[in-house]
């Protein structure tokens, strides 16, 4: 159980949610939107949050949306993950979405909870930024609309007050060829030691990785290593050429740990950035591994 | 009246005396809590009491006299017992999505349940055998209201229609917001 007074709030629209957040804010208390509320009852038991009040997002429409609006892919940030990978209106999201936790867990975590939460994985992102996905904001100064790349860096950086209402990605990147791989230390159920997502995007290859660093990295961090070694068709750099230069730019981000030695997951990750590359060169078949 | 920082696993067990969900990791890993909230299996561990206001929530007692338990018995699908009711009921979502599930989806369903003695093989095992009839029976389930401050005894049996309309939240009734 989590001790003290608490609050629990259920309101039915994005106003309801964004007063209700001011309001406790004015009274001082510790508040806190949620959708799944696992990570929220797991950090209150270790007691590193005390929240007072908790805004339940799951009865307001626009967090539960799931499908196309005018060529764009939507999806709400209070939809678990098993209702995205069920939609599966984005195969490279609903790869990444399937690897997260494990079946029953996934019908409790939400896919905005994933992005925001504080643990350093955010598996889900990966696919939206490499996608190029705008992110729809909702706080006390009304609707945001802007790429997500511009509000997550390492992790999602809101307003106060602000909640990430839903994404949306366009129809053709949804279906791009794509690749996902991710190598674990004991079970399929365990973080990721590595993650690694590639889309064919319009303006080229998108690479996302996590597990590796101390937080998700996407194309705006990765592509000219990405894009290294590229010059004109007679030398072009293999993916395993390319896969090497991505891992030697990371360098020293890339972490150690008790899971894993730095020296492994750097294994790891350019073993997976060759094998997506290579799925996704012109006449092989794309999708994801194990 | 359940208190809005405890979990629908507490709520089971400590005030409706559902013990079939046991209190394993308490941190949504060993799924020994494993429950059907709104026909979806879910660790009660990690979800608030209050969300069970005006949803069915089906714990392994509201299995009795399935096929699947059957199944469970005659291939060694448990030694000790503990991690059994969720494996129980996780199995029954399963096969309810999936009648005729194959290797893969019962080991991506399953993997979310801890078994220390099985090994399970013999879980698996119980899972097919008891595929081809499972989502054709009846489930004999038993629904309880609950009302206001009124709580089940230690008898009560089945799955538990949770009216907690009333209290849940602090000075909310209804459990949702108006504007504040």
């Amino acid at each position: 159980m989590i001790p003290g007074t608490i609050e629990v709030l259920r309101p039915d629209t994005l106003s309801e949610a964004a007063s209700a957040h001011a309001e406790a804010i004015g009274e001082g208390l510790d508040v806190h939107f949620y959708a799944g509320s696992t990570e929220i009852l797991s950090l209150a038991r270790q007691g590193r949050i005390r929240p007072e009040v908790l805004i339940d997002l799951k009865s307001i429409p626009e967090c539960r949306e799931a499908g196309m609006d005018g060529g764009e892919l939507v999806m709400g940030a209070a939809l678990c993950l098993n209702e995205v990978v069920e939609a599966d209106l984005f195969p490279l999201l609903s790869a990444a979405a399937a690897r997260v936790a494990d079946h029953t867990v996934r019908n409790r975590l939400s896919l905005g909870g994933n992005i925001a939460g504080r643990l350093p994985y955010r598996e889900t992102v990966l696919p939206l930024l490499a996608a190029e996905a705008e992110a729809e904001l909702y706080g006390p100064e009304g609707w945001r609309r802007l790429p997500l790349r511009q509000v997550f860096s390492r992790r999602l950086n809101l307003s106060p007050g602000e909640l990430l209402v839903r994404v949306r990605v366009s129809a053709e990147a949804a279906a791009a060829p794509w690749y996902h791989g991710r190598r674990e230390r004991g079970t399929r159920v365990d973080y990721p030691l590595v993650t690694v997502c590639l889309l064919e995007a319009r303006a080229g290859l998108a690479l996302g990785i996590s597990g590796a660093c101390g937080y998700p990295l996407g194309p705006g961090e990765l592509q000219a290593a990405l894009e290294a070694g590229l010059g004109d068709s007679a030398n072009q750099a293999g993916p395993a050429d390319r896969a090497r230069i991505v891992r030697a730019h990371l360098g020293g981000q890339i972490k150690g740990d008790f899971r894993a030695s730095a020296e492994y997951r750097g294994f790891l990750l350019e073993t997976l950035i060759r094998e997506g590359l290579q799925r996704l060169s012109p006449g092989q078949a794309a999708g994801k591994t194990r | 009246m359940v208190h809005p920082g405890e979990t629908l696993l507490e709520m089971l067990r400590e005030r409706l005396g559902l013990l079939g969900a046991k209190r394993g990791c308490e941190n949504g890993d060993c799924g020994a809590c494993t429950v059907l909230l709104g026909g979806r299996p879910v660790k009660a561990c990690l979800v608030p009491a209050v969300e069970a206001d005006g949803a069915v929530v089906l714990t392994v007692e509201g299995l009795r006299d399935e096929r699947l338990r059957q199944a469970f018995l005659e291939q060694g699908g448990f030694q000790c017992g503990f991690c059994t009711a969720g494996f129980l009921v996780n199995a029954f979502a399963l096969l309810q999505a999936h009648p005729d599930p194959g290797d893969e989806e019962i080991r991506l369903w399953l993997e979310a349940n801890l078994c220390r003695c099985t090994g399970y093989e013999g879980i698996e095992r119980a899972v097919r055998s008891a595929a081809p009839g499972v989502a054709s029976l009846k489930i004999e389930v038993a629904e309880r209201g609950i009302e206001d401050e009124e709580h089940a005894d230690g008898s009560l049996d089945g799955a538990c229609r949770c009216g907690m309309g009333r209290g849940a939240g602090r000075g909310d009734p209804g459990g949702r917001a108006a504007s504040r």
